[in-house]
């Protein structure tokens, strides 16, 4: 009973961040600003993962959150080098 | 434990507890980057106070799972996450600071500005004059 | 020629003694690294059976022979206790910081004011270095910008600041994780100077002077007298290193000795 009722309100609190981020996804005046965005959209994603694996007692999603983090990361440590790359050749 | 059921009861509402905080973290990610002013500002809000979330949210998990076995891939994960977080923050802050992403008018002390125009005029120099001498060479 | 043959033959077999030993150390070495990616694998299957371990520690032992990497200099001390110390005081400030960054978002928001501080750290080596800038940018509030590998110097970007005294207070925190990262796995002579420092023998680093304290005349001179002459050798700890009146021009710099130029040699 009390773990449906903190998912009702984790699950709110992550549409209401996702929602935020994705306004500074579309506004977001530099390509950096839009990596971020992409990185924080993912760790929501991963955190929704963690919680419906905390509320249903099983670990299937485990290996995704492993996966995103890195995939993540290497997205961002690309776009980054790239943007500091082309400044200064 | 005197009581299995006081037991369930407690571990669920830590773990309730947990999946709130949690969550509230990325809400605090979320927030800091739509309010803050600039590129390097809004950085701290979107990496850092996930640390701490989904450490919370691994916490719920394992807590909820109840088997030592699950815990080694649980902190697998948020060991991977310190890992990396930290250097992706630095490589986009390295190339927002590089690319004058952020505006000076939000900073109250610059002690890297002096070093990094002077390295900057020295590649432009290097470009387009004379061969300019190598620092420390001659 | 028989002596000849035999002392040929033993200057072969020390050199074959000799490779062996290379070989035994850099497995030594890369042991802890070998068993760490072994248990990564057995908990990415969930699976700690003999078998699924040893097949693990094959593929890290191809991963590492296929993958080489300059080998982490390890001081080869680690201290249990100041470790412990080390993760409490970790977890607890970025939990503190977190709930920070949540208030100054929505108390000051667009408003709010950061800094670019130069920190001069004690330790020199790429661990150390490495290991401090890394703890305080996983703390909420501040990233390190760049770093300086041959004066030993982070310049970190720390949010909510107010002017020179809440920079003195960055630094003196960043400073602090330092003396608990010595304290952990620095070499003897740094955990000498850190006990030195505590006992009021010795003082910690000198700081260079803020941007924001210097006079704006003598900044654009030692600027320019940085570029005719006062440049050290940016890997190599320049004689200036430290010395506040030179300030940040005299330093190495940090566009070239940093890590993210480092990878493209």
């Amino acid at each position: 009973m009390i773990l449906t009722t903190a998912a009702w309100i984790a699950g709110t609190l992550l549409s209401l961040a996702a929602v935020l981020v994705i306004v500074r996804l579309m506004r977001g005046p530099s390509i950096l600003e839009r990596a971020i965005a992409m990185d924080v959209l993912l760790a929501i994603i991963m955190a929704a993962l963690c919680v419906d694996m905390a509320v249903n007692h099983h670990l299937n999603h485990m290996a995704f959150v492993v996966v995103a983090c890195v995939v993540g990361f290497i997205g961002t440590v690309t776009i980054s080098r790239y943007v500091t790359d082309r400044r200064n050749t | 434990m005197p009581d299995p059921g006081l037991w369930a009861t407690l571990r669920d509402v830590t773990t309730a507890v947990f999946l709130v905080v949690g969550s509230l973290m990325s809400l605090t990610a979320a927030v800091g980057m739509l309010r803050f002013p600039d590129l390097m500002s809004r950085m701290h809000a979107a990496t850092k106070p996930q640390v701490l979330g989904l450490l919370l949210l691994l916490g719920a998990v394992a807590l909820q799972i109840g088997s030592w076995s699950a815990v080694p891939v649980l902190v697998l994960a948020w060991l991977l996450q310190l890992v990396t977080a930290p250097v992706s923050a630095h490589m986009v802050g390295r190339a927002g600071y590089r690319t004058k992403h952020l505006r000076r008018a939000m900073l109250v002390n610059d002690d890297l500005g002096a070093v990094v125009e002077q390295s900057a005029e020295r590649e432009r120099g290097r470009a387009s004059g004379p061969p300019a001498r190598e620092p420390g060479q001659t | 020629m028989s002596t000849a043959d035999s002392r040929s033959a033993g200057r072969r077999w020390r050199h074959l003694r000799a490779r062996a030993r290379q070989r035994r150390r850099r497995f030594v070495v890369e042991l802890p690294l070998l068993v760490g990616m072994m248990l990564v694998w057995g908990a990415l299957w969930q699976d700690y059976s003999a078998g699924n371990l040893i097949f693990g520690l094959v593929i890290s032992m191809g991963i590492v022979s296929l993958f080489r990497l300059p080998p982490v200099k390890l001081t080869g001390r680690f201290n249990v206790w100041w470790a412990l110390v080390f993760i409490v005081r970790f977890v607890g400030e970025v939990t503190v910081a977190s709930f920070q960054v949540l208030w100054w978002s929505l108390r000051y928001g667009p408003r709010v004011r950061s800094a670019v501080v130069a920190v001069q750290l004690r330790a020199r080596e790429d661990l150390m270095m490495t290991a401090t800038g890394h703890t305080m940018t996983l703390i909420p509030g501040s990233f390190v910008v760049e770093v300086d590998r041959g004066t030993g110097t982070l310049y970190m970007h720390v949010l909510n600041q107010s002017g020179p005294d809440s920079a003195e207070r960055f630094r003196r925190h960043v400073l602090d994780t330092e003396k608990l990262i010595i304290r952990i796995i620095g070499t003897p002579e740094e955990v000498q100077r850190v006990r030195d420092e505590d006992a009021g023998r010795a003082e910690p680093p000198v700081q260079p002077v803020l941007a924001a304290d210097r006079p704006r005349a003598g900044r654009a001179e030692s600027r320019a007298s940085g570029q005719s002459s006062g440049r050290g050798d940016p890997e190599r700890g320049d004689p200036g290193r430290g010395d506040p009146e030179r300030g940040d021009p005299g330093r190495g710099d940090p566009g070239q000795g940093g890590p993210g130029r480092k990878d493209e040699a």
